[in-house]
């Protein structure tokens, strides 16, 4: 979940008017000066002077005022958010070296049972995407809590990636690539959108249930007085009718009694459609991350068979990735041979 | 007796369609007035249309829906009244014909004769009824038809049926919960629209309306005798229904249920299934994005990031306003505090704090919490006048807000202001009176904040009725003393935030209320439980807040004899023009401007010269006052010394640290420093027409090198000096707040140190009495910072504590009036210090038992 850093308004209404045309100087101690484009001129004027401190406000009274709650700063808000949907991000050249000893390395983290140790055929650098998917999820029940929710997917494996940012954001990434290699196959968009959606929606289930929970203590307080409250009221029918010997009384009570009840079971359903849980995602914004990885074709002999299969090496995050069983697409650290030639988990074999 | 089915569609048009049996049961009432009484309440008086096919009442519709049933027995009274019992537990398809008892058809309705001569209607014994189209509206149906809906515009019927019937259960929702928002049709709030949940409460309001409409469909329910029973009836049969379920049948399966519900609790099975819902049309335009190629540069991304920080509201175990606020050192009891309001409380709460723990900014920060989430724009805020200017300057000075004050020209030029300024600071003994009570009342709000909110402890005074009738989604209450002569005062404030929380009035009395002792509660635990759900009270012994110690000394100066010559000289010139009790111009003199002559006399020589110089000068004033204001300004031109001054300087001598010196005046802000610089001083100076930066450049300056820095109030606003702990008033203001004021500049969170305040004090001078009453009788510099305010707020005079001063003192010919006027006054102060403390000591007492510190 992404949480908000202390927002510089100054910087981010100067950034953003600087984005849409305008031309921003400096007219004082937290004041600026702008001349504004014709789209943004038929909303807030052709010149216009910013003041984001009090007292410079004060000291300059043709100067409006930037805060918290200023209908400016929630229109620049709005239209800034237009902004960035779809952003491509490079790793930065590193001293990527392809000599690398992989075979250690692959000895130590993965186990190919029933299986000699594996031959190093060839190795080459592809380029790869991870998509980033940023979700807006709204949580609504009897309130509104909003965060975003991010689910990155391998764009080659198709697999999603839950700790792709724990090295990612080590990496000072670059507008444009930093290297030239060839580039690794990657799924479509559009179907990756659609595995990331599956992600998200566990993801938002946790949390709502999370938040679910913060919210049963509520629910039991409003039943609880709901009930107390209805209880009292039908026992004080009971007495009057227990104590009444007219028989269009009794009658008439016995029908405010079921109109009481009937309104009971409607405030009860009430209280529960109101705390119940319901989460909203939309898709955001999009950011592809490409980097580098390093493709091992391994040789593996099995008998008198020999099986082959191709790892990864991430080279920003440097390590070896576990390979994915082809047939619960689960990453893995051992792989058994199978009778159809391919190296699955153990739960396959 | 009859059973009817009741379409609820209907009463979009607000009348029950009278058909068959009950028509023939009618037939007498036509055209005429009808009482209605259904499930047993108040008949409703309605009116038969002359065709007797329907009935039309003011409220018959809600009382249906009240209802909540679609089938009802039907019986006339004797009384002429005609009863409509709900019958909650029976579908509309599991009446049938059998349930019709009394006559037959056949015998209920008279025969009527067809052109042909035949009996028309199908009735008559033995012959098996036919199905047939919908009686007409001539009434020839036989009753065995029931129609479960008229032949309506059906696009009208639905439309205006389920805007109708969602509106009333909109309303009727709301009822329930006072604070709990209503929302339209669009998901938005009604009057407002913000970041609102899209559809529960029309889902909810949708639910309850399907209950209720489901049976609108136009259909016939045919049926026959024949049907139901499997054989024609024989002639002069009667056809008798299974006795209907009798209403103590109903009562006994209500007691039941009722029984078995009254020890239930919520289980979260109960609770709908989490549903998840993806846009995937909406997402397509980022997936085309991609797929296109058409990418932003990282800057945008970051700047989308930047909107994004706005626009999310997270939940409230992330507070937003931390980052946002200015200067704000939080202790955990006030983070605490905000949470607790947002999360459990939602923006309802009373806020009970001990004086000084820093009430104010509580509340500041779930206001601005609010206003980063986009739930709030519209603040008002009601303080004692006293007050309004405190609150603005800390609005500003802790959260960078502005807030426009009652009393400030822009408001009072404005035609509207109440609407048309989204964040006011307004005194609620002006919002309460007339012409601004309508348009407060007009106008809505997000927020309200109301300080000293003791003030509206009892429920018949204008403010409480004011603060009732606003229109607001969230209201804190803050005092540090909600209750002050019995337990009702708590009733009513909690009302104010939470109506019906703790029921009416009579039983909260009977529940919680012992008698014979107002301030000791009956059921304390339950009343406990009920307090916490909406007050929070922090305690001192609790908190860590300013530890270091005020120390006051008053430093005696006696006047040169020119000096005093003067100061008498113009305080008899003040006492000439003065009216007491007048605002308005006496002898071509404005009140205000003898107030402030009177004041800077005190002050110094130097502040007062520029007032008579400006009198004199100006043709606005007759010719003897300005005559006289010259002749004055040119004596004060030839007085010699400067005997506070020369206090000031030895004072200072023997201070070797920082000093802070406070003066009201400019000029003798100016006329300080630079006779302190010829002293051999460094000095630092603040005030008033400082630009932001060069405010800045001195404070620190004043924490580096120099060792004075001589400041006006206005200059020092907002400004950190707790690394000085010193502080010398060369005058004093005549509002003791303003005292209070400048004391806090240094003495606050973050002082180490314990803080000496000193008080020049010219004999025979206003200030000098000023500081007898404040220091001497109330012993004003050792109270708890707020404990001032509090006891202000104590005195009855309603009026400013400025012109108490100023009449007392130019209203009094002599020294003992003087002294006599001065002890009055003093003695209400004391009074009013009493007070105070034994509300206090009630109040930690019974809030100390409803809200133990946990």
């Amino acid at each position: 979940m992404l949480v908000p850093d202390k927002l510089d308004l100054r910087s981010f209404i100067t950034g953003y008017l600087e984005r849409a045309g305008a031309v921003v100087e400096e007219a004082g101690y937290e004041v600026v000066e702008a001349l504004l484009p014709d789209e943004l001129a038929s909303r807030f004027g052709e010149h216009i002077m910013l003041a984001f401190d009090y007292e410079t406000a004060q000291e300059n009274p043709s100067a409006a005022f930037i805060t918290y709650g200023s209908p400016l700063l929630d229109t620049a808000a709005r239209l800034a958010a237009g902004y960035g949907r779809y952003t491509v991000l490079y790793c930065p050249k590193q001293g990527f070296s392809q000599s690398r000893r992989f075979d250690r390395e692959i000895a130590e983290k993965i186990k190919f049972l029933c299986c000699r140790p594996p031959r190093i055929v060839y190795q080459w650098v592809a380029d790869h995407v991870f998509w980033c998917f940023y979700f807006h999820a709204a949580y609504c029940s009897h309130e509104k809590v909003e965060e975003l929710l991010t689910v990155v997917m391998d764009g080659f494996t198709g697999l999603p990636s839950p700790d792709f940012f724990k090295w990612w954001d080590k990496v000072v990434p670059a507008n444009e690539p930093q290297y030239q290699i060839s580039q690794s196959e990657c799924l479509p968009v559009p179907v990756l959108y659609k595995a990331a959606c599956r992600e998200a929606k566990k993801l938002a289930e946790e949390r709502a249930l999370a938040l679910q929970g913060q919210v049963n203590l509520q629910v039991a307080r409003e039943m609880s007085k709901v009930n107390s409250y209805y209880n009292q009221t039908l026992r004080d029918i009971e007495k009057k009718i227990a104590a009444t010997e007219d028989a269009a009384k009794k009658e008439r009570l016995a029908g405010q009694m079921s109109a009481i009840h009937a309104d009971w079971r409607r405030r009860e359903k009430d209280i529960l459609e109101r705390y119940a849980m319901e989460a909203e995602l939309r898709l955001d914004h999009l950011v592809a991350c490409h980097l580098p990885r390093v493709h091992i074709k391994l040789e593996v002999q099995h008998k008198d068979r020999l099986l082959n299969t191709t790892l990864l090496y991430n080279l920003p995050a440097g390590c070896l990735e576990l390979p994915v069983c082809p047939l619960c697409r689960k990453s893995t650290a051992r792989l058994v041979p199978d009778r159809e030639n391919r190296l699955v988990c153990v739960n396959h074999s | 007796m009859l059973k009817i089915n009741v379409n609820p569609a209907l009463f979009a048009l607000n009348f029950l369609p009278v058909q068959g049996e009950l028509k023939k049961m009618l037939s007498s009432f036509a055209g005429k007035k009808l009482l209605v009484s259904i499930g047993g309440k108040t008949p409703l008086e309605c009116r038969l249309n002359a065709r007797a096919t329907s009935i039309r009442g003011r409220g018959l519709r809600e009382l249906v829906m009240q209802s909540g049933a679609t089938v009802f027995t039907v019986t006339l009274g004797e009384d002429s009244v005609l009863y409509l019992i709900p019958d909650t537990e029976r579908r509309p398809e599991s009446i049938n014909a059998n349930e019709v008892t009394g006559a037959s058809p056949s015998e209920m309705q008279p025969e009527r004769k067809g052109e042909n001569g035949k009996v028309a209607g199908g009735g008559g014994p033995g012959k098996k009824a036919e199905t047939t189209e919908p009686p007409s509206s001539s009434g020839t149906g036989d009753g065995l038809y029931r129609k479960t809906a008229p032949a309506l515009n059906k696009k009208a019927e639905k439309k205006a049926g389920r805007e109708n019937t969602e509106t009333f259960l909109l309303e009727q929702l709301s009822l329930f919960n006072d604070s709990y928002p209503v929302y339209n049709k669009a998901g938005q709030e009604q009057g407002r629209g913000k970041k609102s949940r899209a559809s529960e409460m029309t889902g909810n309001a949708a639910l309850h309306a399907g209950r209720q409409v489901s049976g609108c469909k136009g259909e016939i329910e045919k049926e026959t005798v024949s049907a139901q029973t499997g054989a024609e009836p024989a002639a002069g049969q009667k056809v008798s229904a299974p006795p209907a379920r009798s209403p103590a049948e109903q009562y006994r399966k209500y007691a039941c249920s009722s029984e078995k519900a009254g020890n239930n609790a919520i289980s979260p099975a109960k609770m709908p299934p989490l549903k998840v819902t993806f846009f995937p049309e909406e997402d397509a335009a980022v997936l085309k994005l991609a797929e296109s190629g058409s990418s932003s540069p990282a800057s945008d991304l970051y700047l989308h990031r930047q909107a994004l920080s706005l626009w999310l509201s997270p939940g409230f175990e992330i507070l937003l306003s931390l980052n946002a606020a200015r200067d704000v050192q939080l202790l955990d009891y006030q983070l605490a505090t905000v949470r607790h309001v947002l999360k459990n409380m939602r923006g309802r709460a009373l806020l009970c704090d001990e004086v000084g723990l820093g009430k104010t900014i509580e509340a500041g920060l779930i206001m601005l919490e609010y206003l980063l989430r986009g739930l709030v724009r519209r603040v008002l805020i009601l303080t004692p006048p006293s007050l309004v200017e405190q609150w603005r300057t800390e609005m500003q000075t802790r959260f960078n807000l502005d807030f426009i004050t009652y009393d400030s020209s822009a408001f009072k030029s404005e035609p509207q202001p109440w609407a048309t300024f989204p964040r006011i600071i307004a005194s609620i003994d002006t919002a309460k009176r007339e012409p601004h009570r309508d348009q407060v009342l007009n106008s809505q709000y997000d927020l309200v904040i109301v300080d000293e909110a003791h003030h509206l402890k009892k429920q018949r005074t204008q403010a409480h009725q004011l603060v009732s009738r606003l229109k607001k989604k969230y209201i804190l209450l803050l005092t540090a003393t909600p209750v002050e002569n019995n337990l009702e005062e708590l009733f009513n404030l909690i009302t104010l935030l939470q109506p019906g929380h703790l029921e009416a009035a009579s039983s909260f009395k009977r529940k919680y209320i012992t008698r014979g002792d107002p301030f000791k509660p009956k059921n304390p635990e339950n009343l406990k439980k009920l307090v916490r759900e909406v007050m929070v009270r922090n305690r001192r012994s609790d908190t860590g807040v300013i530890t270091a110690k005020r120390h006051a000394e008053v430093v005696e100066v006696t006047l040169s004899p020119e000096e005093s010559a003067f100061y008498q000289r113009l305080t008899s010139f003040v006492r000439g023009y003065y009216s007491q009790g007048s605002g308005k111009i006496t002898g071509g003199v404005n009140q205000f401007v003898l107030k402030t002559l009177q004041r800077e006399v005190g002050s110094s020589i130097e502040a007062v010269l520029p007032t008579l110089a400006k009198i004199a000068a100006s043709d606005s004033y007759p010719r003897p006052l300005r005559c006289l204001s010259e002749t004055l300004a040119g004596q004060a031109g030839n007085v010699p010394q400067r005997a506070k001054a020369a206090a000031l300087v030895r004072l200072l001598q023997k201070i070797p640290v920082k000093v802070l010196v406070f003066t009201c005046f400019r000029e003798t802000q100016r006329f300080l420093a630079g006779m302190l610089r010829r002293e051999g001083l460094a000095v630092a100076e603040l005030h008033g027409g400082m630009r932001r930066l060069e405010k800045e450049e001195n404070v620190r300056l004043f924490s580096e090198n120099a060792r004075v820095l001589v400041s006006t109030e206005n200059g020092s606003e907002g400004r950190n000096l707790q690394f000085c702990n010193i502080m010398v008033n060369y005058d004093l203001p005549w509002n003791p707040m303003r005292i209070e004021q400048r004391i806090g500049r240094i003495h606050r969170l973050g002082q180490t140190k314990d803080v000496y305040i000193y008080n020049l004090s010219a004999a025979g001078t206003v200030e000098a009495h000023i500081l007898e009453l404040l220091d001497a009788k109330i012993n004003m510099f050792q109270l708890v910072v707020g404990e001032l305010d509090m006891i202000l707020g104590n005195l009855k005079e309603k009026r400013d504590f400025e012109d108490i001063i100023m009449d007392i003192w130019a209203g009094t010919a002599d020294d003992d009036g003087l002294k006599a006027s001065l002890n009055e006054l003093g003695e209400k102060l004391i009074e009013a210090k009493n007070h105070y403390l034994s509300v206090r000591e009630l109040d930690d007492k019974l809030l100390g038992e409803l809200l133990p510190g946990d």
